[in-house]
């Protein structure tokens, strides 16, 4: 009988997100079919199979494939500059005086105004990729900031007493010791800014944009297609995620391997 | 040589170490002791060149150092094996040397384990392990038989003997009966803080 319950709690623990997904699917259906007003509120089934109908396009997928190219190359750079001006700020305090107000100033500016700004000074197919950038930096800088100075210094002491090599102190310490930090990071950063990416596409509407598509279907009363590519957004923000995570875990062997378990 | 020259350090306005000189014996193995709190830990620290002193110098003629920690600093993320492993260069015999000092230790079955899975007394071992690996002429233990039962401090005292013939040995403890198995010079730092002297005993 107790395994019954066990097997019972694992089950529902399992099947939660699901069953989740599907309560909050269940309320869209019963609120589209209510209201009856498919121009403002279509059924979750129309909406997939618009996005059907729009995946068997070349378009959709182009489409996708260059506004996710745009925002991961904002991301990318926002990883490589964060960590860099992470590393400066840690090591020189003249650099922490310096840098730190463009942290705040990043943190607090709307990002709408600053995709207007960018749009003065830069083509519109380049801004969502800034924009990725400015919205990524200063998560990835503040975390990798705060995953150095919380490395433990201790273990620096031992590495530098047996003269061992700093790239193996950088590999054998600073990276285990900073990658929570990094995963965190990563996390936080490529959700927000592939949201703030698609954003400047709307705001920008570049040649070829999931951005673009979205902001015509608005101006066309498309609906459908409105929600299917807002849905298109949210499952890549999620697959974008998981695909992050599966890069970043190491693969732990049953716990007495070498390998991280961090 | 290991020279202590007119050597002071402080913590903020306590002074722990106070106009000490002294030269340690060329080869051979030093039971450091003395009352707990001291700064005996620092003296050490001062010589392994992790701390700067306020004051004076210590000069050391040594090729290579290697420290066995009072509180263990091992790597979480690596087992035990790769704890030693890395300090150590990458050549055939290092594993060996490894495999073979946690046997001697009574780690072997540990090997392949984080140090997270291991007591107080095995990441001790464990640290005292990664430090006679590495082959060191200038060898620093603080407190090396701390958890470590009877049978166990036998077997780790045999290892610091033979681990350092041509070189210096320095072991922390507060106990006499470990600085007699080791045959260690004994040395004691001061009556109290701060040290400004070690009295041969």
């Amino acid at each position: 009988m107790p395994d019954m319950k066990n097997t019972t709690k694992a089950f529902l623990r399992r099947a939660a997100p699901w069953l989740s997904i599907a309560f909050w699917l269940l309320c869209w259906l019963l609120l589209a079919l209510a209201f009856d007003k498919p121009l403002l509120l279509p059924t979750p089934l129309a909406v997939v199979r618009k996005l059907g109908e729009l995946a068997m396009t070349a378009r959709f997928w182009q489409m996708l494939g260059l506004s996710l190219l745009r925002i991961a190359a904002g991301i990318a750079a926002a990883i490589a500059v964060g960590a860099l001006l992470a590393a400066l700020t840690v090591r020189f305090s003249l650099a922490h005086h310096l840098f730190s107000p463009l942290l705040s100033l990043l943190k607090s500016t709307p990002v709408a105004s600053v995709i207007f700004l960018l749009l003065l000074f830069m083509g519109r197919n380049t801004v969502p990729l800034f924009i990725a950038f400015a919205m990524a930096l200063p998560i990835v800088w503040s975390n990798l900031r705060e995953g150095l100075l919380q490395a433990d210094k201790k273990l620096f002491e031992m590495a530098t007493v047996f003269a061992v090599p700093r790239t193996k102190q950088l590999t054998g310490i600073l990276l285990p010791e900073t990658r929570p930090y990094f995963m965190a990071a990563c996390r936080a950063a490529i959700s927000l800014a592939w949201k703030a990416g698609v954003a400047a596409e709307v705001l920008a509407v570049p040649e070829h944009s999931i951005g673009r598509a979205i902001y015509e279907s608005r101006l066309y009363l498309l609906t459908e297609e409105l929600f299917a590519y807002t849905l298109t957004v949210i499952v890549i923000s999620a697959l974008l995620e998981q695909a992050l995570l599966c890069l970043l875990t190491p693969t732990a062997k049953k716990g007495d391997d070498m390998s991280c378990s961090r | 040589m290991l020279t202590l020259t007119d050597l002071s350090f402080s913590y903020g306005d306590k002074t722990v170490i106070d106009h000490l000189s002294f030269t340690f014996p060329t080869r051979g193995i030093v039971a450091l002791m003395g009352p707990s709190g001291v700064g005996k830990t620092t003296l050490l620290h001062l010589t392994a060149g992790l701390l700067k002193p306020t004051h004076g110098e210590v000069t050391s003629t040594y090729r290579k150092t290697a420290v066995s920690f009072q509180e263990p600093r091992l790597l979480n993320w690596f087992n035990s094996l790769d704890n030693i492993k890395f300090v150590l260069s990458k050549d055939r015999s290092s594993e060996e040397t490894a495999l073979r000092l946690l046997d001697e230790l009574g780690l072997s079955a540990h090997a392949k384990s984080l140090p997270t899975a291991l007591s107080g007394g095995e990441k001790q071992r464990l640290s005292l392990a990664r430090a006679l690996a590495v082959g060191a002429d200038l060898l620093l233990l603080d407190e090396p038989f701390a958890g470590l039962d009877e049978a166990l401090c036998v077997r780790a005292a045999r290892l610091i003997q033979a681990a350092n013939p041509e070189g210096l040995t320095v072991v922390i403890t507060h106990d006499a009966k470990h600085a007699q198995r080791l045959e260690a010079d004994v040395l004691f730092a001061g009556n109290g803080a701060p040290i400004t002297h070690l009295k041969p005993h």
